[in-house]
């Protein structure tokens, strides 16, 4: 689901995740009893985090590991690289998996570790509530869930190769601002004492977050389940309608910034904008088209957005096919 | 951006001092530390807040080249992060000692909240205005 190719720019996300394993794993936590730690990849893509995970984890470290991978592509090349991080005697990949609607498949409570790398921005923002919730059911008491995502995708990501229809059309990147808010609805309502703290990476193509959710901060309940679903789905609902406006904002604030560039005789200014058009204005129009199909702008979604009463709907954009 | 009671007077360029004594003749007492959230602490120059309630996050560009709309949607998003954590409102204020673009001036004032743009000589008006339009709506 996350990656397609070895030669990706945009690795940081495996380091990071590779980064929070290692620590986990040095500092014995949160491992429960003497089984293996157990690690769910979910969007595991070719489970391609695993070259991570062999360079920056130690062996012994990594001789703990149960990991299982979960995504909906075909996994090539999966089983050599469980080999090479030496996993392969308790790990696998599964393919033909659905993150947005197989979680309920899983075994509830038993992952020490759930990972959604480079996954969000792939999912649609009004299967996202259930995605989240899901992920944080298959933890166990002492588990920790790690969420990383790129604020903006890499150009090959939100492009495709050349040619090719294999652009993200519908990915929605979520700024860290915005998912703070649904990471922070979702603890609240999971009855955590303390709200998130969403970290930001700086890489050398994008900017990333990280958000990490601990089982033990939470109270889950039925009845802060069905809290949960309603809550985070209204979270994701407003941070949609903000991000979108936001989007279009600085898409009208860019054709202002060339409009006046006729009459600029400012060298650096010009400089400055057009490096804004190049870097910014692709990939503002991609968020942008991505945000209104899922704000009812298009009919060929499989599931509508709706938006809960009193989150006024923004005027969606054209609607154009993948 | 409660906690410390001790101003602290930036000093890395004159501008940035020069905001700060602008910001307390003013009322708002200025603090670089973001208590709330330790991750915010590096992006922004100046944390200040009125008694009555104005909270602040202030970027003073060093630069007299344009301040372009990145730098705006920068700012903004840093002053939501802390309102947000916080459950009070934050308003983002960047200073400029040279222009700002079209662009960054019409973002500031389309997006929600708003991000007040203040160049040397126009920062006494921008805080006037700020403590006027509390709180934001």
């Amino acid at each position: 689901m996350a990656d397609r190719s070895d030669n990706r720019v945009l690795n940081e996300h495996r380091e990071v995740c590779a980064f929070l394993l290692h620590m986990l794993l040095e500092a014995g936590q949160p491992r429960e009893g003497a089984g293996p730690f157990t690690w769910v990849d979910l969007g595991c893509g070719a489970a391609r985090i695993l070259h991570a995970v062999r360079e920056g984890v130690a062996h012994d470290l990594r001789r703990q590991l149960s990991y299982t991978g979960y995504d909906k592509a075909d996994a090539a090349g999966a089983t050599d690289r469980l080999k090479g991080a030496g996993l392969h005697d308790r790990s696998a990949v599964v393919t033909g998996f659905d993150v947005e609607r197989q979680l309920g498949d899983v075994a509830a409570g038993c992952a020490e570790l759930v990972t959604l790398t480079n996954v969000v921005h792939e999912i649609d923002p009004a299967r996202l509530p259930a995605v989240l919730l899901g992920a944080v059911w298959l933890l166990k008491p002492k588990g920790y869930l790690l969420v990383y995502d790129v604020e903006r995708l890499a150009d090959q990501d939100a492009w495709g190769d050349p040619g090719k229809a294999t652009g993200e059309w519908d990915a929605v990147t979520w700024s860290r601002d915005r998912i703070t808010n649904v990471v922070a609805a979702l603890l609240q309502a999971l009855g955590a004492a303390t709200g998130p703290v969403v970290g930001r990476w700086i890489h050398q193509q994008t900017t990333g977050w990280t958000a990490v959710v601990r089982r033990a901060d939470l109270h889950v309940t039925a009845d802060a389940a069905a809290r949960a679903a309603r809550d985070v789905h209204q979270a994701v609902s407003v941070a949609l309608a903000g991000q979108f406006a936001d989007c279009r904002a600085y898409i009208e604030a860019i054709m202002r910034d060339i409009e006046g560039l006729a009459s600029a005789d400012d060298e650096h200014r010009r400089n400055v904008v057009l490096g804004r058009v190049r870097r910014d204005l692709p990939h503002q129009l991609r968020n942008y088209h991505a945000m209104s199909r899922h704000l009812g702008g298009s009919e060929a979604n499989a599931v509508a957005f709706r938006l809960p009463a009193g989150v006024r709907a923004p005027a969606a954009a054209p609607a154009t096919g993948r | 951006m409660s906690g410390t009671r001790t101003s602290v007077i930036p000093t890395e360029n004159e501008l940035s001092t020069q905001v700060a004594r602008a910001l307390e003749r003013k009322g708002f007492h200025i603090t670089r530390e973001a208590k709330v959230n330790p991750f915010l602490d590096a992006h922004a120059d100046i944390y200040a807040q009125r008694p009555d309630g104005p909270r602040l996050v202030v970027e003073v560009k060093r630069s007299p080249n344009s301040v372009s709309v990145e730098a705006v949607q920068q700012v903004q998003q840093y002053a939501r992060l802390l309102g947000e954590s916080s459950h009070e409102p934050v308003l983002g204020l960047v200073v400029s000692p040279g222009p700002f673009t079209p662009g960054a001036e019409y973002y500031a004032g389309a997006v929600t909240p708003r991000v007040y743009l203040a160049t040397r000589e126009g920062l006494s008006r921008a805080l006037d205005r700020i403590i006027r339009d509390w709180p934001p709506q």
